[in-house]
């Protein structure tokens, strides 16, 4: 191993592997796991667990709560070395040459500014306002002046999808990505692109830490992940975090003053978001069950395979998938192909590509797709928009798939409801208002 | 609220009349209700009547049609409580090999409560051992993790050091490996003239425990049946 594999990083090493580290110099170690009287703790993800959930029968403990990261027991101890900024210095870093809107540019200058001041911020944006755009002029700072950056994001496809737009942007940086499905090597870079959960392997790393849809599972309500993120950020570095659809917490820490929060309200091409059409079939599933096709979705369904754009339909749990996408496909045979998606899904990136590539139209998904995933011209049908599975804040989201292009900024957002409830209804106004907010803007 | 082991998924832990009326005591749920349906059991559907592999007709499947040529007739008849679909493949996933220890509890009373009920006392029961280098990166036999509670006669040892990972192994490779086990030599007296069940976590293609039960029926073992938890 080399020097770098350390720099802000906790790596784990078998008390029998330490051989490894002859030729590493300045290199700090703590126990991995701390055996305490009923619990213990591990100082990799800062969680403590009960013995009898971590014990091994030789006696000794291992961590279940950072399992997925590969596993470190008490035979383990942590490795790190001090984050150095060894970069190669770079004072034009920026390879992008598009061009902000006026209401972009001010969230983007105010961005470089709380990347100075090692501040925190929030910013709330609107699906499809154009966020990644909005952080590159801060991005190019923090580069110039040798800062580590990471953008983390609780989601694999939108990690997929961020990468080739920064390595497109920032072309003479070394950018890696870091996720569970990938088996790339770690290497040491400037900016790191990676899942939240990769965000417990960092210690004191980033002066600059993004944090992408802040108000997703899994980040919301999970001190695993919220310690990481402090214990991965340097004491004195820059937070922000972006969001859609911000939670009452988040909210409230606005309130208290806690950090700043920029608004906007338009997408980047200006158009305002679709507003759900809400229609209301109390038989649909059933339909469905009994291997039919509603009436009402099979028109939909036609009107979107006539004007050949791609749709997403999405359903509140895995089991309605394979019900529905068989009817589906005995609906459209011989006039496009789809499938299926779900989060455990081995395929899901290769589905994606094909949709992408116009091998399928359609994918009936779970939630996994309601966000970061951009299509042109794409439609979205929600069956079973009034399951309790769909929060407003991700009815938003899937409605925010829609009309991104500034080719086609309109589209179909259909929520199909056995009846009307909430969660449907505040999706709806959240966009009513976020149209008004925006227009008031335009003026 | 409890969250499930495999999927991380809410637990719904309500109170049912079954339990209520079937006066036993309250088992605690390590698995949410989905994944618990995704593990197919086997009890009941027709299957080979060598190794546990669900069959339309009753009779033999035709890997066992094979050993009964290659070992003249005498087959093994191996019991498996589950079939080895995704859903298992995924707990194996997590309990072997991304080391979750305590995954053996999803199953561990279940096996036991089988074996000590069709088998009893007159029974030796031999896990099919791993060698040392998995153990020490495993630091744990998952076969004893989940047969833990019986009582173990270690009769037999991974012989050469060089037994890959069988997992990571094609359908031929895996049947043209050579003995791996042997006989832990302080139990040549013991075994000698009993009945053996030998258990082991997963069938694939029999290979392993036909290896095994060779090992022990050249020690004089009586007779040999083998369980698995998948097939």
């Amino acid at each position: 191993m080399k020097d770098e594999d350390f720099f802000g990083r906790l790596v784990p090493l078998k008390k029998t592997e330490q051989f490894i580290l002859k030729d590493i110099t300045s290199v700090f170690k703590i126990e991995a796991i701390e055996v305490q009287k009923n619990k213990i703790m591990c100082n990799r993800c800062n969680q403590k667990t009960v013995k009898k959930r971590a014990i091994l029968p030789n006696q000794e403990y291992f961590c279940p709560q950072c399992i997925m990261l590969g596993r470190i027991t008490t035979q383990h101890i942590l490795y790190t070395i001090k984050e150095p900024n060894r970069f190669v210095e770079n004072l034009n870093p920026l390879t992008w040459g598009g061009e902000l809107s006026m209401s972009q540019l001010e969230c983007s200058n105010k961005i470089v500014q709380v990347q100075e001041e090692n501040q925190n911020f929030l910013l709330w944006a609107v699906t499809g306002a154009g966020k990644t755009e909005i952080l590159f002029a801060a991005l190019a700072e923090a580069f110039k002046k040798g800062k580590r950056v990471c953008i983390a994001s609780p989601r694999i496809d939108v990690c997929n999808e961020l990468y080739p737009r920064l390595n497109e942007a920032f072309k003479h940086i070394k950018i890696v990505l870091l996720h569970g499905y990938q088996t790339e090597r770690y290497e040491y870079s400037q900016l790191v692109v990676c899942t939240t959960h990769q965000l417990i392997r960092f210690k004191e790393a980033f002066d600059m830490l993004i944090i992408d849809e802040v108000d997703a599972f899994p980040f919301k309500d999970n001190s695993m992940l919220v310690g990481a993120v402090n214990a991965a950020r340097k004491t004195s570095s820059s937070l922000i975090m972006l969001t859609a659809t911000p939670t009452k917490s988040l909210l409230k820490e606005v309130k208290m003053k806690k950090m700043e929060v920029g608004y906007l309200p338009l997408r980047y091409h200006g158009k305002e978001l679709p507003v759900p059409q809400i229609i209301i079939k109390s038989n649909w599933l059933e339909k469905f069950k009994k291997g039919e096709m509603e009436k009402k979705i099979g028109k939909i369904i036609n009107k979107w395979i006539d004007e050949q754009h791609p749709f997403f339909v999405f359903v509140s749990h895995i089991k309605y998938l394979k019900i529905i996408n068989e009817v589906m496909i005995k609906f459209v045979v011989g006039r496009c192909n789809g499938t299926t998606v779900f989060s455990a899904d081995k395929r899901r990136v290769e589905k994606v590509q094909k949709m992408r590539n116009g091998e399928y139209q359609y994918l009936v998904t779970t939630t996994i797709l309601e966000r970061g995933v951009t299509f042109a011209g794409l439609n979205v049908l929600v069956l079973g928009a009034d399951d309790e599975l769909f929060t407003s804040s991700s009815l938003v989201q899937i409605a925010g798939r829609v009309g991104r292009s500034a080719q086609n900024p309109k589209g179909d957002v259909i929520f199909i409801c056995g009846k009307r409830k909430k969660n449907v209804v505040d999706a709806k106004k959240q966009i009513q208002l976020l149209n008004a907010k925006g227009r008031k803007l335009r003026i | 609220m409890k969250s499930c082991l495999i999927c991380q998924g809410i637990i719904n832990d309500n109170f049912e009349i079954e339990w209520i009326l079937s006066l036993q005591p309250r088992k605690i749920k390590l698995i949410c209700q989905d994944c618990q349906g995704g593990f197919r059991a086997l009890s009941g559907k027709i299957k080979c009547e060598g190794c546990s592999r669900v069959l339309e007709m009753s009779g033999f499947c035709n890997d066992c049609k094979k050993w009964i040529k290659k070992y003249n007739g005498k087959l093994l008849k191996n019991t498996a409580l589950y079939e080895y679909n995704e859903k298992m493949k995924d707990y194996f996933q997590k309990f072997k090999f991304l080391g979750d220890y305590y995954f053996l509890n999803v199953f561990n009373q279940e096996l036991r409560k089988f074996v000590q009920k069709e088998y009893g006392s007159n029974w030796l029961y031999v896990p099919i051992p791993i060698s040392i280098k998995s153990y020490q990166e495993r630091m744990f036999n998952q076969v004893e993790g989940l047969f833990s509670g019986v009582n173990f006669t270690r009769a037999l040892i991974v012989q050469s050091e060089e037994k890959k990972q069988q997992s990571k192994l094609n359908r031929n490779e895996r049947l043209r490996r050579k003995q791996p086990f042997k006989l832990n030599s302080q139990y040549e007296e013991i075994v000698k003239d009993k009945n053996i069940l030998l258990l082991d976590d997963i069938y694939t293609t029999g290979r392993t425990l036909y290896f095994a039960a060779e090992v022990l029926k050249n020690a004089g073992v009586k007779k040999i049946e083998t369980i698995t938890l998948a097939r």
